[in-house]
């Protein structure tokens, strides 16, 4: 048998008795087996989980047929979720030693919401410990590899739930992305990548990184299947009181204006990434969409402003971890983990607080107005996702700020609030993922899923597999 | 700005409460203090008249019913299986205030 490469074939299957979601439970676990000793994805496998709830979802397809896809949109899609996730009775552990062990006393709500949908849980997903990095080099667990090439990093810090996705180990799975941690992972391993607007989706249930910056993401093979993904996700659960769901309605035939933000395509950019993004924007060009260059001054201070805040952040969050509730003491802590508790304390500490936080607060507000004054004259805005197609394991550690500056082009849509696309745009000389963004406005995202379905049904890079 | 001494990393690790071992003091003196140096690039932003943004979504006080909230709150039984250290169905926390106090 083969994977499904999206929801529609998974339906069309199942529905005709192609196999039963329990031979795909079986088949997927028959993956795992085979390739995940070399990808390293997963962390947890939940395996009867997965055949209690596929046993159902049979039992539903044989009764009701097509009107148990109506009740349950995402019946017997098969999800991973990253380790920040908590599933009741399951062992989470945010990819660190301190919750090696820990079983989790509920569910995420974004968990819940998608066990409603029918979705059957098949793994806990490896990841940069605390979601802290680039590459997945830092879980403390093991490094996972590029489906495409096993010697450089799947990216981060989603790195298993984009490895996964990949290696068709699951057909979904959810992430988290902070400074890119959703988007950038997917760009390695030609996926789509979806960070939501701040507030679209509960964080209930979430290991916190940093509150002013966390989102929910999902990574998948297509737009179809993220945008179904996050339909289901989206909206207020009375749990996370940031969340307040705005719609912004659109004529989805519309011709656009695409923003080219002229600091996302600077020096630092790889020629071969700059190369690829401006042929999609070439596509879009021909598809009538309108291409103007644009500037976005403060976004080059980017780095530096999530480098202050975001530890900051991470200094607060986690100092709840100190063994007495759960886990293991502070001494469990890894280096990189340490590193930004280290970093937040002291951009908070009396005599730097206003140098260094306040200072990166306000120009965060400087990036969020510079941005929402390029929406009065653009729909979206298009750029690369990283500087490089997925680097070298090993390459850039032991050299904290080249890592950091990985996140360059992501945490515009952080700081700000906004919502970002990450979409497959092809593949290097040496056959390595390329992926470009569709940035929007606040609640943007069906517009964005607009325009990237458009772009996919011209192009065929995201149905390309890697070769395991 | 200048290497943070030893002093100062220990200073924030014990803001941190982290103990670090001699080799990491040393270490974050110079790490810690490359990364601070690359914040030196915001001192060319003018940021006179800028409110500081804490938070991208504009909500203020989103305040919940002061009742409990079954579907939020655990068990004792399941707050209490994730640790050992239990006394009387209560954590048992480090010792804060000297006997003597």
């Amino acid at each position: 048998m083969e994977a499904p490469n999206s929801f529609k074939t998974l339906k069309a299957d199942l529905l005709s008795g192609k196999y039963s979601t329990v031979d795909l439970v079986d088949y997927y676990l028959s993956r795992i087996h085979a390739f995940d000793g070399e990808i390293q994805s997963i962390l947890t496998i939940t395996d009867e989980i997965a055949f209690k709830k596929a046993k159902k979802a049979d039992a539903l397809i044989k009764k009701l047929k097509a009107k148990a896809f109506a009740e349950y949109p995402l019946l017997g899609v098969v999800v991973g979720y990253k380790d920040m996730f908590l599933k009741d009775g399951v062992r989470t552990t945010a990819g660190s030693r301190v919750l090696n062990g820990y079983v989790a006393q509920y569910s995420a709500t974004a968990v819940e919401k998608l066990e409603t949908a029918g979705a059957i849980t098949i793994a806990k997903l490896n990841q940069d410990a605390w979601a802290h990095g680039a590459s997945g080099e830092n879980s403390d667990f093991f490094i996972t590899k590029n489906p495409y090439d096993k010697a450089r990093v799947a990216g981060g810090s989603s790195s298993g739930s984009a490895a996964a996705v990949a290696s068709d180990f699951c057909l979904i799975a959810l992430g988290t992305d902070t400074g890119g941690s959703v988007r950038q992972p997917a760009s390695f391993t030609n996926l789509v990548g979806l960070k939501p607007t701040y507030g679209a989706i509960s964080r209930w249930g979430v290991i916190a990184m940093s509150s002013s910056l966390d989102t929910v993401g999902v990574i998948g093979k297509n737009i179809a299947d993220v945008k179904q993904t996050y339909d289901v996700l989206k909206g207020e659960d009375g749990h996370d009181s940031n969340v307040r769901l705005q719609t912004k309605s659109f004529d989805p035939g519309k011709k656009v204006t695409i923003g080219i933000p002229k600091e996302f395509f600077a020096e630092r950019l790889d020629p071969e990434v700059k190369t690829k993004v401006e042929e999609v924007i070439n596509t879009y060009q021909q598809m009538g969409h309108k291409i103007i260059n644009i500037s976005l001054p403060h976004t080059k201070y980017g780095i530096s402003v999530y480098y202050i805040i975001q530890p900051a952040e991470v200094s607060s969050n986690l100092a709840r971890y100190d063994g007495v509730r759960y886990g293991k003491d502070r001494l469990a802590f890894g280096s990189e983990a340490k590193r930004r508790i280290m970093l937040g304390s002291f951009v908070l500490s009396a005599g730097h607080y206003d140098a260094y936080y306040l200072k990166a607060m306000k120009v965060r507000n400087l990036i969020k107005m510079e941005l929402e004054k390029a929406y009065e004259k653009v729909d979206v805005i298009l750029a690369p996702v990283s500087p490089t197609p997925a680097f070298k394991i090993g390459e850039k550690q032991g050299d904290p700020i080249s890592m950091y500056l990985s996140d360059i082009f992501t945490v515009t849509a952080n700081l700000t609030g906004t919502p970002s696309v990450a979409i497959p745009g092809g593949f290097s000389k040496s056959g390595l993922p390329i992926g470009f963004q569709l940035m929007g406005p606040r609640f943007s995202e069906d517009l964005l899923f607009n325009l990237g379905q458009k772009y996919q049904a011209q192009t065929d890079w995201h149905t390309r597999k890697a070769v395991l | 700005m200048a290497k943070l001494s030893e002093k100062q990393v220990r200073y924030v690790a014990g803001l941190s409460r982290l103990t670090l071992t001699k080799a990491e003091v040393k270490n974050f003196q110079t790490e810690l203090s490359q990364i601070i140096d690359h914040f030196s690039e915001l001192n060319e932003v003018e940021v006179d008249n800028v409110e500081p943004m804490s938070h991208p979504t504009g909500l203020t006080d989103v305040l919940a019913d002061d009742e409990p909230n079954p579907t939020s709150s655990l068990t004792s039984n399941k707050a209490l299986n994730a640790t050992n250290k239990i006394h009387n169905n209560y954590f048992v926390v480090p010792q804060l205030i000297d006997k003597e106090d």
